[in-house]
């Protein structure tokens, strides 16, 4: 049988587009899973994770001394549980760049494929959902037991849950974009961008206190990212209340529509930052740059 | 006077990982290997890749432990007299690079020798002349991370140097430089030797005209093994006996079967499909052979396009010796 | 050709192998800002659970102490323990230890000059987070203080030069390794919280890293508003930081030594071997 050396096509149509996507998806799940080597998954999938959520156990047990139930430290629990998946599915679109810049130095070779770059990312991205939610099942499972956190599972919100937590996810995935976008244009500190992003995140979106807390100024920032509204709705379809007051009186499909408002603004905000920043760094001929260290 | 190196029935084994369902394997990187290298001598080592001339640098400079035998350099074992060793010795390898991004050539250079206690006077009085020598003077303050492929090896080579060794380990100096650049370095190695007449160098090198050039002696080693030593006149000698043919064919024939006709002692063909040439290198025995090889190739209707005797070289003592090129595809395995 | 006492092979090399740490923290200074920011809004999210917690003040001291610490125990991760698999990826392991001086002294070097890049940024980010979140010290005892301090480091680059042995050793990725060992010891040595916390045996065990008996006696120093919340008193944790130091060097040496000779007869010392 003759070998076919027929020319690929550039994705266009929705077809190739899902076959690419399929393809991405494959190979993000190759690249970031680790599953093979379970010293390797264990170190990124449990015991980085585990010891986050047990410093918060124990910051809280050192000053309450009080039981794990209190609805103060489920709220923070669960929100540091469910904010992995900002960190990891960010990072993971972001770190694509500069990981296959400058470590594999494959980036330049991807971009002269007909895989089109940005589904490329996503599949770096739905490869770390898969992961995180290993993480996020395994925290969630200490939180029950042994630490005793009490969910109210007859009054669970089931729906609102399975309609918040995809938009989240996809309102985090358009936010990795943004910073793929910087990462594409900035060499030496790309990596402290994608971290400082999601440290800053951690703050501001009230994944474990409440953000009324946070100066007044903060609290702008805070209410203009999806995040904050994303971790409200899980809090509230799961545990049945909020955990910042100023939300309070918020009702559901107000913060519903606050997430699917944002989730369309941060899905054009990131799509045109990484155009613009693809067109800069082709310009500048930064697409195959490392900082040689 | 001590042997400045002396190896003895020296053996190196390396245990290789072959995959999941696969045995592991063990390749024989030296084999047996005698060797003797006098004070104040340009030795060479010529050899393919993966002959085992690394390995051997390695266990000399004290990198590596030999798997039996015996290796001694300016008399001490290498096993066992580690540290006077090291205080005799630099080593430099083409193709990789050291120090710190951070750092300008000059500090790259300083920092390595003050590993070897020199004073900072003697040290940045040895960095000038050697930057000025290969030509990195201008590049003296520049970041290391700012330097072309070439200039950050030429860095390397110095780096060799400024220590002021009694015996200089070169494992590929010259590997992957351009053609000026290599001939700055070899010309700065003829020029230490004169001038340091005590000193002595092992040169390891897959580029025949290099051990020509510098080399008071050569070893051809392949497999491991050491197939012959002596100066490189010697060695071309022991060929000049027979007969080199350069022929240029039309076509890209396959040749191989050439090998195994009377008189041949080696070959090497390389083709050009643009041209749709090929050309072929014999070594005869004797002129002797001439005749029949032209017959053979005749009767096979492969046309000649031309034919001249050369006279013979250390890639033809090689391929003499081993009956294919230094640079052959199937050298490369161990 | 000159070959220079022992003594002055050792403290060149020290010096030489210094020299590009601390050049490089002052030559490269925009590194300062994304090593001070992101400790800084780390801790910003512990300080803000403490105060939802209407936790005593008291606690968002020990939260800028301990994310100031970060530096420390993030050099030796990534610029001590996983130093040696750089550079022998760079190819400068072989070259360090072909060298006629001990690779203790490089690894010394690697030391010092880490300590003084750490020092930078951890003083950065105690100046900017106290002054940020308002922390107030009360120090009764500088001296004991800095001694407390400086056993801690001695201890803990100690630890960290015996890392880089093991690491190499262990034959895993370095990046690995040091991942595994970044949030699990913020754990157990207590960086944002008393360790005393975690009971009386792990706090016990986890005091084999010398910052987390250096960081609780600083704490109990610089904030003695409720003594109920060290471990021990720091004079006994200075006395066990005095025993770790001669401890995790000598034990650094014996890796050296088992490390070099494992590889010289592995042949893992470099990346080329024929």
């Amino acid at each position: 049988m003759a070998v076919s050396f027929e020319v690929p096509r550039r994705g266009s149509t929705l077809k190739e587009i899902w076959i690419q996507f399929k393809q991405a998806s494959r190979l993000g799940w190759l690249i970031e899973s680790n599953w093979a080597d379970p010293f390797v998954f264990a170190v990124y999938s449990l015991i980085r994770p585990l010891s986050t959520a047990l410093i918060l156990v124990f910051m809280y047990l050192v000053v309450v001394r009080g039981s794990t139930s209190n609805p103060f430290f489920v709220h923070l629990y669960i929100g540091n549980a469910f904010f992995m998946y900002a960190g990891r599915v960010m990072m993971g679109i972001s770190y694509a760049i500069i990981d296959d810049r400058e470590h594999y130095e494959m980036l330049k070779y991807i971009y002269i494929s007909p895989l089109k770059i940005f589904v490329f990312l996503l599949g770096r991205g739905v490869a770390q959902v898969i992961t995180t939610t290993v993480s996020v099942l395994v925290i969630l499972l200490l939180g029950l037991w042994p630490l005793g956190i009490r969910i109210p599972w007859s009054s669970l919100n089931w729906p609102l849950f399975f309609i918040s937590f995809p938009l989240g996810i996809i309102a985090i995935a358009f936010m990795g974009y943004l910073i793929a976008g910087l990462a594409l244009v900035i060499a030496r500190h790309s990596w402290a961008i994608a971290d400082g992003v999601g440290a800053v995140l951690y703050v501001v979106s009230g994944a474990i206190f409440p953000i009324d807390i946070l100066p007044s100024w903060v609290q702008v920032i805070s209410r203009a990212i999806p995040l904050t509204y994303w971790l409200e709705l899980l809090r509230r379809s799961l545990l049945g209340s909020s955990f910042s007051p100023s939300f309070n009186t918020m009702p559901d499909w107000e913060l519903f529509l606050w997430l699917v408002g944002l989730t369309v603004f941060f899905g054009f905000l990131g799509y045109f930052v990484f155009q613009r920043m693809n067109i800069v760094a082709r310009r500048k001929g930064l697409i195959d740059q490392t900082s040689g260290y | 006077m001590n042997k400045a190196i002396q190896t003895i029935d020296l053996v190196r084994e390396f245990r290789v990982k072959a995959g999941k369902d696969r045995e592991n394997r063990v390749i024989r990187a030296l084999d047996g290997v005698n060797l003797e290298v006098e004070q104040g001598e340009l030795f060479g080592l010529l050899g393919p890749n993966g002959a085992g001339k690394t390995t051997l640098i390695k266990i000399l400079v004290t990198l590596l432990y030999p798997t039996s035998g015996q290796a001694f350099v300016d008399g001490l074992d290498v096993t066992r007299d580690v540290l006077p060793i090291r205080q005799r010795i630099n080593m430099v390898s083409g193709g990789e690079y050291s120090g710190y991004g951070i750092l300008t050539v000059r500090e790259t250079l300083w920092m390595f020798s003050q590993f070897y206690g020199i004073p900072y006077k003697v040290a940045f009085e040895r960095i000038n002349e050697l930057l000025e020598v290969v030509g990195l003077k201008s590049e003296a303050n520049t970041r290391v991370s700012r330097l072309s492929t070439g200039m950050r090896q030429k860095m390397n080579f110095c780096r060799g140097f400024v220590t002021g060794p009694k015996i200089l380990f070169l494992d590929e100096p010259t590997l992957g430089l351009d053609v000026e650049a290599a001939r700055d370095i070899r010309a700065y190695i003829k020029t230490w030797m004169e001038k340091h007449r005590d000193r002595t160098i092992l040169l390891t090198t897959h580029y025949m005209a290099e051990a020509d050039e510098l080399c008071d002696r050569v070893a051809i080693i392949d497999h491991g093994k050491i197939l012959a030593c002596d100066t490189p006149q010697a060695l071309k000698k022991r060929v000049s006996g027979g007969s080199i043919l350069e022929m240029s064919l039309s076509g890209l024939d396959e040749l191989s079967w050439l090998k195994g006709k009377p008189g041949v002692k080696g070959l090497t063909s390389s083709s050009s499909i643009e041209k749709n040439r090929t050309a072929l290198k014999l070594v005869l025995e004797s002129e002797e052979f001439v005749p029949e090889v032209i017959r053979e190739l005749n009767q096979r209707e492969i046309p000649i396009l031309s034919v001249q005797s050369v006279e013979p070289t250390l890639e033809d003592v090689f391929l003499t010796l081993v009956g294919r090129g230094l640079s052959d595809e199937n050298s490369t395995t161990p | 050709m000159r070959i220079p006492p022992p003594l002055e092979l050792f403290i060149r090399s020290i010096i030489g192998r210094a020299y590009p740490r601390v050049i490089g923290a002052n030559r490269e200074l925009s590194w300062l800002i994304p090593e001070t920011v992101l400790p800084l809004l780390g801790l910003a999210a512990y300080v803000y659970v403490y105060r939802a917690m209407k936790a005593p003040t008291e606690f968002v001291g020990y939260v800028v102490l301990g994310g100031a610490m970060t530096a420390y125990w993030l050099n030796i991760l990534w610029s001590m323990a996983s130093q040696f698999y750089w550079e022998k990826e760079t190819a400068n392991l072989q070259l360090y230890i072909m060298a006629p001086v001990s690779p203790m002294a490089i690894l010394l070097g690697m030391g010092i000059g880490g300590l003084v890049a750490s020092t930078i940024r951890a003083g950065a980010v105690i100046i900017v987070g106290s002054l940020l979140f308002g922390v107030t010290y009360q120090v009764s005892s500088l001296g004991l203080i800095l001694l407390v301090f400086f056993l801690s480091m001695v201890a803990l680059y100690g630890m960290g030069m015996l890392l880089a042995s093991l690491f190499l050793l262990s034959g895993r990725e370095a990046y690995n390794l040091s991942n595994a060992l970044q949030e699990p010891v913020y754990l157990f040595s207590g960086f944002y919280f008393p360790v005393k916390s975690l009971g009386f045996w792990a706090a016990a065990v986890a005091s084999i890293i010398p910052l987390t008996l250096g960081l609780d006696a600083m704490r109990q120093l610089m904030f003695p508003g409720d003594p109920t919340l060290g471990f021990l008193s720091p004079w006994v944790e200075c006395g066990i930081l005095l025993l770790l130091c001669p401890l995790f060097l000598y034990l650094a040496k014996v890796a050296l030594v088992k490390m070099e000779r494992a590889a010289r007869i592995k042949g893992t010392l470099s990346l080329r071997w024929q």
